[in-house]
């Protein structure tokens, strides 16, 4: 049984507006599934609706609906990449409704930060927070890596959260399900932390794996994080004395694991694809600063054989552009976005003939067809610039 | 004929031919490729390359699997099928989850459809259905009927 407060009473009693009223109804309908015993007032929400897809005209006609009783957040409310839309021209077409989109999440009152990355600058929840996020590898971040509390939430539960300002109270709010379930060994001589995630979803489904002491820096907690919520349903990792929840083994697991995995080198580099490919892409999640800055030098003097493509946060974009360094990497020929490089590319990807593009994501290697994993040292090579 | 008993998740009653599989499903991969949205008739295949039943179509029928991998576009996604009648119809899965559910809540509170949910977590469900066979559900028991 649900129990709700006075206030949440009479927003779902339609009192306050009957689209507020649905809004209300789905987080009660939505947090019943689950055995949610109430609904939690949430620090911040983060909304993954940002791609103007044409026809999917159900999602616009319930955020219309929301902006024609005035609804807005009442969270700060950060949202997602922007899909690419001037890609090409299929992307104007499969993209048709951007402009309007945009116009919608503004009068909602958002923050336009457009980037899955919103957790390094915009939106920075603390240890313990509870926030309703949507966007797969945002929410794996949040949890594992700030230690703040969301579930996996759906496009459009995300909206109902920011504007009532609730999240149904169950499943990773909860501390019974944030404790560790796989034990992962790692007998890996070259790290590669995004095919590591990749293997750890595909494993661990939606169990929460925790991985033995690596230290592995921020860009790759990102990008290892985004790549298991992509081939898995992984909410939360721990990694033992590197993310908050885990400063050793013994207190993240109750007892003993339920099972233990071993991830060797042979494993993780089979992932990886050795022949010659039409185009290399970086980031997704999205480039942050502090990964463009370490990339970033191995361009300096030399010319791309490859078209390749640099996907990255748009607060990073403004602070790298005008370097010098930004400068010298345009001058090698690399192309700087800062929208989704999935999105982007899969409608500029021929319907038979597909264009052989490495990416070093785990998460774009899901996602996107006709693309080829490799680790950032084979993508540098296979743009010719090792 | 057999019964089995699950959990009721999402109210309603449906039946068609059973599309079954044992691998985790990505619907956000599996519907939002350019092929579902520019072509309308082909809104329902199943284009995630990586899953067993790519190029399989999932109107109509009985969808059976162990647990939705993948984005937060799958309520999204879920939710413009069910709309557009191009959704299963009706869902059992081994492990519900956040993400799948989101679709037939979000149908039925702003658009007044049902897709019915049932859970079922017994290991005997891969082996007692196959593909094509005609399964009732009734998300209001929970009740599942395979012919």
């Amino acid at each position: 049984m649900m129990v709700l407060d006075k206030d949440q009473e009479l927003v779902l009693s339609g009192n306050n507006g009957t689209v507020l009223g649905s809004a209300m109804r789905t987080l009660v309908e939505y947090g019943k599934v689950f055995g949610a015993k109430r609904l939690v007032p949430i620090k911040s929400a983060h909304i993954a609706g940002t791609f103007g897809i044409i026809r999917f005209n159900s999602f616009y006609a319930i955020l219309r609906q929301m902006l024609d009783e005035g609804l807005r957040v009442r969270v700060p409310t950060t949202v997602n990449p922007r899909p690419g839309r001037e890609f090409s021209i299929q992307n104007r077409v499969a993209f048709f409704h951007q402009r309007k989109l945009e116009r919608m999440l503004e009068q909602l009152g958002v923050i336009e930060n457009y980037s899955c990355v919103c957790y390094e600058e915009r939106n920075m929840p603390a240890r313990g927070d509870i926030v309703a996020w949507s966007e797969s590898s945002a929410v794996q971040y949040a949890n594992s890596v700030l230690g703040a509390r969301t579930n996996r939430n759906s496009l459009l539960i995300d909206v109902c959260s920011a504007v009532t300002g609730y999240t149904p109270e169950f499943g990773y709010l909860l501390d019974e399900n944030r404790r560790g379930r796989l034990l992962v060994r790692l007998k890996i001589k070259k790290m590669d932390a995004s095919a590591l995630g990749y293997l750890l979803g595909m494993l661990a489904v939606d169990r929460v794996p925790v991985v033995e002491h690596y230290p592995f820096s921020r860009v790759e907690l990102k990008n290892m994080g985004g790549a298991m919520a992509a081939s898995g349903a992984v909410a939360l990792f721990h990694v033992e004395g590197v993310t908050p929840e885990a400063p050793d083994c013994a207190s993240v697991f109750d007892g003993k694991p339920e099972k233990e995995i071993t991830i060797s080198q042979e494993m993780i580099d089979e992932f990886r694809y050795r022949g010659p490919v039409d185009m290399v892409i970086f980031g997704c999640p999205q480039m942050t600063f502090d990964e463009i800055m370490a990339l970033a030098p191995r361009f300096v003097g030399r010319t791309v054989t490859k078209p390749t493509i640099f996907f990255m946060v748009p607060d990073a974009y403004n602070r790298f552009r005008g370097t010098d360094l930004c400068r010298k990497v345009m001058q090698a020929g690399v192309r700087l976005e800062t929208c989704c490089p999935v999105s982007a590319l899969t409608s500029h990807q021929g319907m038979y003939k597909k264009k052989k593009i490495m990416t070093a994501s785990g998460k774009t290697y899901y996602y996107l067809d006709g693309s080829l994993y490799g680790t950032v040292d084979d993508c540098c090579a296979a743009c010719g610039v090792m | 004929m057999k019964v089995l008993q699950g959990r009721s998740v999402i109210r309603g009653k449906a039946a068609g031919p059973a599309l079954v599989t044992g691998e985790p499903m990505n619907f956000t991969a599996a519907f939002s490729k350019k092929q579902n949205i520019l072509f309308p008739w082909l809104w329902s295949t199943i284009n995630d390359h990586h899953h067993e039943l790519y190029k399989k179509k999932i109107k109509d029928s009985i969808f059976i699997y162990p647990a939705t991998i993948g984005s937060t576009g799958t309520g999204m996604v879920l939710l413009e099928l069910i709309t557009r009648g191009q959704s299963p119809a009706g869902i059992i899965v081994e492990r519900m989850d956040t993400l799948m559910v989101a679709g037939p809540v979000l149908a039925e509170i702003w658009f007044g459809k049902l897709m019915p949910v049932v859970e079922y977590g017994g290991e005997d469900l891969l082996a007692s259905v196959h593909n094509d066979d005609r399964v009732e559900l009734d998300g209001d028991t929970g009740e599942i009927r395979i012919y």
